[in-house]
């Protein structure tokens, strides 16, 4: 799914009719404080980030003169959030709260349909919230085809006591969130808090909205270029991983980084095949000590080409120690068009890491001769087995290998030396 | 150098370096059997529209067998996407 960060969000909440507050975004501190001058006013400056939680990462901050949104401006500049620098700061007036709630709308694949959540409580925690007071929490399916209107809006938001003008405003909000959420495909639409604020008027403080992956294609008016749930902007590998599969429509490639600066050692390239194959190899290797600096899942029986690209993408990583392929074991994809792919990518870089690869599933004895067979002579060894060996086996297989290389490195050096 | 469009690649071949070659590995590896020989050098045994739709399923056999087998005639390119800007 593909988040938009929070100004994007408010911009679509905007085009429906649901009030945001003034403001704009930022790329620097002096464009926050001419910002903040226009504003004429208090004003929060909040990193956009595509993370929750930025209060108490100090990603959000108050100012009360234009000097002091330019200086927490650059105060959030420096932040890292997940390895990533903040790029864009949002400035926007501060307003008087009176009260504040919780508006999302969701699909719920369990109910395959959308389901509002409203809270007349806002602020963080809703489903403690909603385990701890049910009763001052409203969960109301929708059905897709004949809509969402007012009368409903109003007929749940009674349940919870809201009424005078806030019942009619809240209503005609949540009437436009569902609409934002379908007009744009989103698979969420989330506001907290929805706020009271003194103008009697009820804003989108912060706004999320995800769009589903399958429907970016049909909306190259949000400038969606990677279609990933991140939690960061898209790398350059990244972005190159999405390209591999958006031209190709075999299989299923996968590919996120997980760390960015990989100094300090023990990073290992991963990549897996199908979900829970990929998590049990995953785990496997931060139990044997290792770091994971990318998920990778290569699945649905790709071609051995898409399966090249993804090995060099993860091989284009820097500081890799090693490299490991493990999927479920069961796999009813093809195992030599896996074996084919990645013998063809370590051939062309002359793969100089100990690599460990573990194919379980359809013609796994032809995939583990051709790994074996085809990969002598490359700078490091290349190890394939099959279903029968266990994951933590080709763990500490690795683990041996990489050892062995660089011992063997330490007494070229010393030998050098000598 | 001849030049088969597959999927998302090309299919590159020497056909000098395939003259030298008398086993040929390439024909006998590739699985859906489009390839046969011509002159002394693997040729398309289908329409190569067929080929660049997906008929060359990109299974790399035909590559792999080449340089493990053979002489190094043939080679698969298969450019990684370039980003914009």
């Amino acid at each position: 799914m593909a988040k938009l960060f929070e100004y994007q969000a408010k911009e679509l909440l905007k085009r429906e009719g649901i009030p945001v507050c003034r403001g704009r975004t930022a790329a620097n501190s002096r464009e926050a404080e001419e910002i903040a001058r226009e504003l004429g006013g208090p004003v929060v400056v909040k990193a956009q980030a595509l993370v929750t939680g930025r209060a108490g990462l100090g990603a959000i901050k108050f100012a009360d003169t234009p000097e002091e949104a330019a200086q927490k401006a650059a105060e959030i500049f420096q932040l890292n959030i997940n390895g990533h620098f903040v790029e864009k700061v949002l400035v926007e007036e501060k307003k008087s709260i009176q009260k504040e709630y919780f508006a999302s709308l969701l699909i719920n694949d369990a109910c395959r349909s959308p389901v509002l959540l409203f809270s007349a409580i806002g602020g963080s925690g809703i489903e403690e919230l909603a385990r701890e007071h049910p009763d001052r929490v409203i969960t109301h399916s929708i059905n897709v085809r004949a809509g969402f209107y007012e009368f409903e809006a109003r007929n749940l938001l009674l349940r919870l006591g809201v009424a005078g003008k806030e019942l009619t405003g809240l209503a005609g909000f949540l009437v436009k969130l569902y609409q934002t959420a379908r007009k744009y495909e989103a698979r969420s639409v989330e506001v907290n808090p929805v706020a009271l604020a003194a103008d009697g008027k009820l804003y989108a403080l912060d706004g999320r909205v995800t769009i589903d992956d399958n429907a970016v294609f049909r909306h190259p008016e949000l400038g969606i270029e990677v279609a990933r749930e991140f939690d960061h902007p898209p790398t350059p590998l990244e972005r190159i991983a999405y390209l591999v599969e958006a031209n190709d429509y075999r299989g299923t490639f996968y590919f996120m980084q997980l760390a960015m600066d990989t100094s300090g050692g023990g990073y290992v390239g991963f990549h897996g095949a199908g979900g829970g194959g990929s998590m049990m190899a995953m785990d496997a290797l931060q139990r044997g000590g290792f770091k994971i600096p990318n998920f990778v899942d290569t699945s649905g029986n790709p071609p051995a080409s898409k399966i090249y690209r993804a090995a060099k993408i993860i091989l284009a990583q820097k500081n890799l120690a090693g490299y490991f392929y493990s999927g479920s074991g069961v796999a009813s994809q093809e195992q030599f068009h896996t074996a084919r792919g990645l013998v063809k990518a370590f051939r062309e870089v002359n793969l100089a890491i100990p690599a460990v690869i573990r194919v379980g599933g359809n013609g796994e004895e032809l995939a583990i001769k051709i790994l074996r067979e085809y990969t002598r002579g490359l700078s490091a060894p290349v190890e394939a087995y099959g279903r029968d060996t266990s994951v933590d086996f080709c763990v500490q297989r690795l683990k041996q290998l990489i050892n062995g290389q660089q011992a063997k490195s330490a007494r070229e050096a010393g030998g050098e030396n000598g | 150098m001849d030049r088969i469009k597959t999927l998302t690649g090309e299919i590159l071949i020497d056909g000098q370096k395939c003259l030298t070659c008398p086993e040929k590995p390439c024909l006998a590896a590739c699985l859906p059997q489009i390839l046969k020989e011509e002159g002394g050098r693997p040729v398309l045994a289908i329409p190569a529209q067929e080929a660049a739709r997906g008929k060359c399923i990109e299974c790399l056999a035909c590559e792999l067998d080449c340089h493990q087998f053979g002489k190094g005639g043939l080679t698969i390119s298969l450019p990684l996407p370039e980003l914009a800007g």
